[in-house]
C-alpha cells in the first residue's frame, strides 16, 4: 500500500451530555455536504447517528455522563460511521428497552450494514455502513474499499496537548471550515450567545480554517472546543512552526491575524513538541452580565 | 443554517395547532411534550401538531408522537399530524407510526375536511 490514497476523515470526541446528539448532526450534515452526498442519504446518515448517539446518551453510562467519539471514514465503498463509547455496553435490563430497540432497529433500517459490538476492553462500538456514499467525492480504489488509511495510522495523527469539551479532529485540512462552522454554531446557543454574535461563530471558523489550510503540520488537523457562560474557545492544532506566531517587527503575511482579532477577544499562540497551537476566544459582550 | 427549535400554539374554539419548528429530539421533545399537556387540557377536541417546519426528527420524537396519540384518545381528543420533511416522514413510514397517525398534507386540508356537511 502506497499511503498516499486520499481518504477524508472526520472524529469527533465529545462527552454524553443530551445536546451532544445535534453537535454530531451538524458534523455530519456538514461533512456529507462538502463531501457531495445526496439530500436522503445524509438524512439517513443523520437518523442512524442520532440513534447511536441517543443510545450513548441515555444508557451507556447509566445517569452519569461519560466520553465518546464518533469516526467518519469516507472509503471508495461508502462511507463508515463508528461511534464508540466506553461504558457498560447494550445488554438486557436497560431502562428504556422499547426505545434501545427502536432506536437499533432505526440504525438497521436506514444502514447498508449495522454492526453492535461489544468491545473487549468495555464499552459498546456501533459500526454503520452506508454504500450509497460511493461514487460523491469519495476516494478512488480497490474494491474491497480498505486502501485508505488505517484507523491505526489516523490515530497515531491525533494531536496530543489539545484539551476542551470537544475535540475534532479531520483530514484533509480543507474540511475543516465547513465542519468547524457548524459545529460551532450548534454550540453557540449553549454558551448562551445572542443571534448576532451566532453569526459571528461562521467569521471565526472561517478564518481558522483558512489559516489551517496554510498552516497545518500534517494532512489533518484538530480543534479542541469549549463553551462555557457567553464564552466559545476554539484551539487549533498542530500547525507549523512560525505561522500563527507574529514575529516582531513588519511581517508580511499574518493580516488574518488581524482579521481574526477583530472579531475575537483573545488569540494566543503557544508551542508544544515542535509545533505551534493557536487559540482563540469570543465572548458575546452584547449580553447582559 | 439550522433553526432553533419552537413550538406555537393556536387556539381556535374546536382546533388547538401546535406548529413545530427545528429539530425534535432527545433535548426537545419535553418543550414539545409539555405543550401537548397543556392542548389536552384545552376544550378544543381537535390536536394539530404542524410538523412542516420539522427539519429533523429522531426516535424521541417518534415516541412522542405514539404517545401523544394514545394520550389524546385517553382525554377524548382528535389527533392530526402535517406531514413533515422527507427525513421525519421516511421515519414515519419506516416504524409504522404514519399507519397509527392521521397524517394530512396541511392544515387547510384538514380544518376544510372538518367543515365539509359530511364532516371529516
Amino acid at each position: 500500500m502506497s499511503g498516499e490514497i486520499y481518504s477524508p476523515r472526520v472524529r469527533l470526541e465529545l462527552t454524553s451530555r443530551p445536546e451532544a446528539a445535534r453537535l454530531v448532526r451538524s458534523m455530519s450534515s456538514a461533512t456529507g455536504e462538502a463531501l457531495g452526498f445526496d439530500p436522503e442519504l445524509m438524512s439517513d446518515i443523520n437518523t442512524a447517528v442520532s440513534e447511536a448517539c441517543n443510545n450513548v446518551i441515555q444508557h451507556a453510562y447509566s445517569d452519569q455522563r461519560g466520553p465518546f467519539s464518533v469516526d467518519l471514514a469516507a472509503r471508495p465503498a461508502g462511507l463508515d460511521v463508528h461511534v464508540r463509547d466506553y461504558g457498560r455496553g447494550i445488554r438486557e435490563g436497560t431502562p428504556d428497552q422499547d426505545g434501545l430497540k427502536v432506536g437499533l432497529a432505526l440504525m438497521s433500517a436506514v444502514a447498508d450494514r449495522a454492526e453492535f459490538i461489544r468491545a473487549p476492553e468495555g464499552g459498546t462500538e456501533v459500526r454503520l455502513c452506508f454504500r450509497g456514499a460511493a461514487g460523491a467525492r469519495t476516494p478512488a480504489g480497490d474494491e474491497s474499499g480498505e486502501a485508505s488509511d488505517g484507523p491505526e495510522v489516523w490515530q497515531a495523527r491525533l494531536p496530543t496537548g489539545l484539551s476542551g469539551d470537544i475535540l475534532l479532529t479531520v483530514s484533509p485540512v480543507e474540511l475543516l471550515a465547513p465542519i468547524l462552522g457548524r459545529i460551532g454554531r450548534a454550540l453557540a446557543p449553549t454558551a448562551g450567545f445572542s443571534l448576532d454574535r451566532c453569526a459571528d461563530v461562521y467569521l471565526v471558523t472561517d478564518a481558522l480554517g483558512a489559516h489551517a489550510e496554510k498552516a497545518a503540520e500534517s494532512t489533518s488537523i484538530s480543534v479542541a472546543l469549549g463553551a462555557h457562560d457567553q464564552l466559545l474557545e476554539f484551539a487549533v492544532s498542530p500547525l507549523r512552526a512560525g505561522t500563527s506566531r507574529r514575529p516582531d517587527g513588519e511581517a508580511p503575511g499574518f493580516g488574518w491575524r488581524e482579521s481574526l482579532a477583530s472579531i475575537t477577544d483573545e488569540l494566543t499562540v503557544s508551542e508544544s513538541g515542535g509545533h505551534e497551537l493557536l487559540r482563540v476566544a469570543m465572548r458575546d459582550h452584547r449580553r447582559t452580565y | 443554517m439550522q433553526s432553533e427549535f419552537r413550538v406555537q400554539t393556536q387556539t381556535t374554539s374546536r382546533v388547538t395547532t401546535l406548529t413545530v419548528t427545528g429539530e425534535l429530539d432527545l433535548v426537545t421533545s419535553p418543550v414539545l411534550q409539555r405543550e401537548l399537556e397543556q392542548a389536552y387540557g384545552s376544550d378544543s377536541d381537535l390536536i394539530l401538531l404542524d410538523l412542516r417546519g420539522l427539519a429533523f426528527m429522531d426516535s424521541t420524537g417518534l415516541h412522542l408522537l405514539v404517545k401523544a396519540q394514545q394520550r389524546a384518545e385517553e382525554a377524548g381528543r382528535r389527533l392530526a399530524v402535517t406531514r413533515g420533511g422527507d427525513q421525519v416522514q421516511r421515519l414515519l413510514d419506516l416504524t409504522g407510526v404514519a399507519d397509527l397517525v392521521t397524517i394530512v398534507e396541511s392544515p387547510e386540508q384538514l380544518l376544510e375536511a372538518e367543515h365539509a356537511p359530511d364532516g371529516y
